[in-house]
């Protein structure tokens, strides 16, 4: 095999990989690349309902509840609140007993994308800012 | 109406219908949380946790 077509095989075999990587500065695995993209689907199905498609606390839901649903752009919470707020419910942390205990609906992947997918969204993260 | 989670996960109950507007939070297996429908109308139940769970009740004098 020639080494023109090994390197045309490589291309075709990372094709759907490359655009991420590139995407990402420090050269990420394919997992971790599209960890933002799997967090958002998990976004968009379970918390748009409240929080918002922007996440601004302003779903079609969010009328319903005082205090209202949280701005998730603004949050200054750590990635670990957020990791146990969605694993536990509000009413776990003295908080709205209205945000429902996501840790039986969702995957720890699922939980750990959607806290990232929140920290690139997020006006004041260095996820936000590397982007 | 009394609504009872029968399953063994989170069920959350709520309705955001002009007839009535409600949210009975989220609860467990084994329990229930009622509600009063006072006006006829249409009422249109959702879970929060189950977006594809929907329930619609006919409410009438």
């Amino acid at each position: 095999m020639t080494s023109a077509l090994k390197t045309l095989l490589w291309l075709i075999a990372l094709g759907p990989v490359l655009p991420a990587l590139a995407a990402e500065p420090d050269h990420q695995g394919p997992e971790e690349a599209f960890k933002d993209v799997r967090g958002y689907i998990v976004f968009k199905t379970h918390c748009v309902l409240c929080h918002g498609i922007h996440a601004d606390g302003n779903g079609r839901a969010a009328k319903n509840y005082n205090p209202r649903p949280a701005n998730l752009r603004v949050s200054d919470k750590s990635d670990q609140y957020k990791e146990m707020i969605i694993r536990s419910g509000g009413g776990a942390m003295g908080r709205s007993p209205f945000m429902p205990p996501w840790g039986q609906e969702l995957t720890d992947e699922q939980i750990r994308d959607v806290v990232y997918y929140l920290s690139v969204i997020n006006v004041n993260s260095k996820a936000a800012a590397k982007r | 109406m009394n609504f009872v989670n029968y399953d063994p996960f989170f069920h959350n109950v709520f309705s955001l219908s002009d007839t009535k507007t409600f949210d009975l939070g989220s609860y467990p297996q084994g329990q229930g949380r009622k509600i009063t429908f006072n006006n006829p109308g249409t009422v249109e139940v959702e879970c929060a946790i189950h977006s594809q769970m929907k329930l619609v009740i006919e409410v009438t004098k």
